[in-house]
């Protein structure tokens, strides 16, 4: 039998007052099992502020599934933890408030993709699957149908390869490199009305 | 223990007297425990260690390399401050009396079997066999020989602390020793996450949604949890390594000047306990919950 000496002055009940923080004070009693403290566990999650096209960096503190909180993200190279008075507003994108004040959860905030057809009256609920490949095939669509590959300049045919059905919009919230990529690609589809959405 | 630490610790147990409920059963302890220091190091001042090499600390950091500076101790000393803490223990409950001289006994074998110096991990060996020898137990033990390396290495390694590239460092280990953290703040001015090393005060920023201990940035398995009706206590936790540590919100109440976290750690042990049953253990190996208590609540 492996005794220290320390189980055997126990065994022998001649050992000296056990030294512990409670012993000291510091009892940690508020967490005992008679008077439970009542946890809270909340993620911290990513994101990027809808407002403007500065694109700040949001940290979202989620509970149950519920956005609770909205801080600047200290990490972000653009805000660095500070957020405008519209970003810190960033719960109230989820809540509206009921007569009495009291947050709610907002009923308009879309949560999935909705499509309305030409002509319909109604919005259908799509998945992002189904939106995307769409968007692809029509962007397809409309550039076959409405190409211009040559045109005549002062008596030449010179291929132009472009159309003018299809303008493209870059995005202040992508990097520039993003945005290169996005200027590269329309290009390759012959679309000549490029525009970006920064200005500040 | 210099006298402007002595001061700040003084101040913040005060302030964390109103922030922390019970805790002004705890702070006349805390409160003896930080005198002591200070006269013990006002009678035996320490020599700061020379500064390391700034272009060498510089490329270490660059390196992500931590200095790793822990210094040997001399074994009087060591075993002097401990036992000035051990009196100040018994000032503060009489019961702990004979306990104490247990103790001192085993402190005064320990000196005539060591030599002169003694290294960071036979400190930490000594711990160890006083829990197991004597009537000590694991907490108070880790209050006492962290509180003991905090007071020699913030002192010892004070000039290269003081021309250390923090703002170089992404690790989440300790650039200046390399142990890992077991607290740190949310800032006030823009919540970033700064963490502080209980052995020799170091503090450094850290990415706020990142595991210090495996580097985990899946956001999905970080987050932390706080009890109802206070906030200002995290504990943050990762679900692939089950570690976890405490950061304190400074956003959450008034605080001028600097906060010792070192005294928010030990006004916020519940949260330890807490942890401990919820099933994370401490990443900077700091064990501040004895195995009985855990035991209790799965009972």
């Amino acid at each position: 039998m492996d005794l220290s000496r320390r189980s055997f002055l126990k065994l022998a009940g001649a050992t000296a007052a056990a030294a512990t923080l409670t012993g000291v004070g510091l009892r940690k009693a508020s967490a005992s099992p008679s008077e439970p403290l009542r946890i809270k566990y909340t993620k911290e999650l990513h994101t990027v502020c809808t407002f403007c096209g500065v694109g700040c960096g949001v940290i979202c503190n989620v509970r149950d599934g519920v956005i609770v909180n909205a801080d600047g993200d200290p990490d972000h190279p653009v805000n660095e933890g500070t957020l405008c008075s519209k970003g810190s507003a960033h719960y109230n994108i989820s809540y509206v408030y009921d007569e009495k004040g009291n947050p709610k959860p907002n009923p308009k905030r879309l949560t999935h993709v909705l499509y309305r057809a030409p002509g319909a009256s109604s919005y259908e609920t799509k998945d992002w699957d189904w939106a995307l490949e769409e968007i692809a095939k029509r962007i397809k669509d409309t550039r076959d149908r409405t190409l211009v590959e040559t045109e005549t300049v002062n008596g030449q045919q010179v291929t132009v390869n472009r159309t003018n059905s299809i303008c493209w919009l870059g995005s202040a919230f992508c990097t520039d490199e993003e945005n290169y990529l996005f200027h590269k690609m329309a290009r390759s589809m012959g679309v000549i009305n490029v525009d970006h959405c920064a200005r500040l | 223990m210099d006298k402007l630490l002595y001061e700040k610790c003084q101040e913040e147990i005060t302030r964390c007297n109103r922030l922390y409920d019970g805790f002004s059963n705890a702070s006349p302890f805390i409160s003896t425990i930080c005198s002591a220091a200070y006269e013990y190091f006002k009678e035996h001042p320490v020599t700061p260690l020379p500064a390391y090499d700034q272009d060498e600390a510089e490329e270490s950091i660059r390196d992500r390399r931590s200095l790793a500076l822990n210094p040997s101790l001399h074994t009087k000393d060591v075993v002097g401050l401990l036992k000035s803490f051990g009196e100040a223990a018994v000032k503060t409950n009489q019961k702990l009396k004979a306990t104490v001289k247990e103790i001192n006994d085993y402190f005064d074998r320990f000196l005539l079997d060591s030599p002169e110096e003694v290294k960071k991990e036979d400190i930490f060996n000594l711990r160890d066999s006083l829990i197991k020898e004597t009537e000590l137990e694991e907490d108070l033990a880790t209050f006492l020989f962290s509180f003991l390396l905090f007071s020699f290495y913030r002192q010892h390694l004070q000039p290269t602390s003081e021309v250390l590239r923090t703002d170089l460092w992404e690790r989440g280990d300790c650039p200046l020793c390399g142990e890992k953290p077991h607290y740190g703040l949310l800032r006030s001015e823009d919540g970033a996450k700064q963490l502080e090393c209980w052995s020799c005060g170091t503090q450094w920023l850290h990415t706020r949604i990142k595991c210090p201990y495996c580097d985990n940035t899946d956001m999905e398995k970080l987050g932390f949890f706080t009890v109802e009706d206070n906030e200002k206590v995290r504990v943050n936790y990762c679900q692939k390594c089950c570690q976890y540590y405490k950061i304190i919100d400074v956003r959450k109440f008034h605080a001028d000047g600097d906060i010792v976290l070192v005294i928010h750690n030990l006004a916020s042990l519940d949260y330890d306990l807490l942890a401990r049953r919820e099933g994370f253990t401490p990443g900077s190996g700091l064990e501040w919950v004895n195995k009985k208590e855990i035991v209790e609540a799965q009972d």
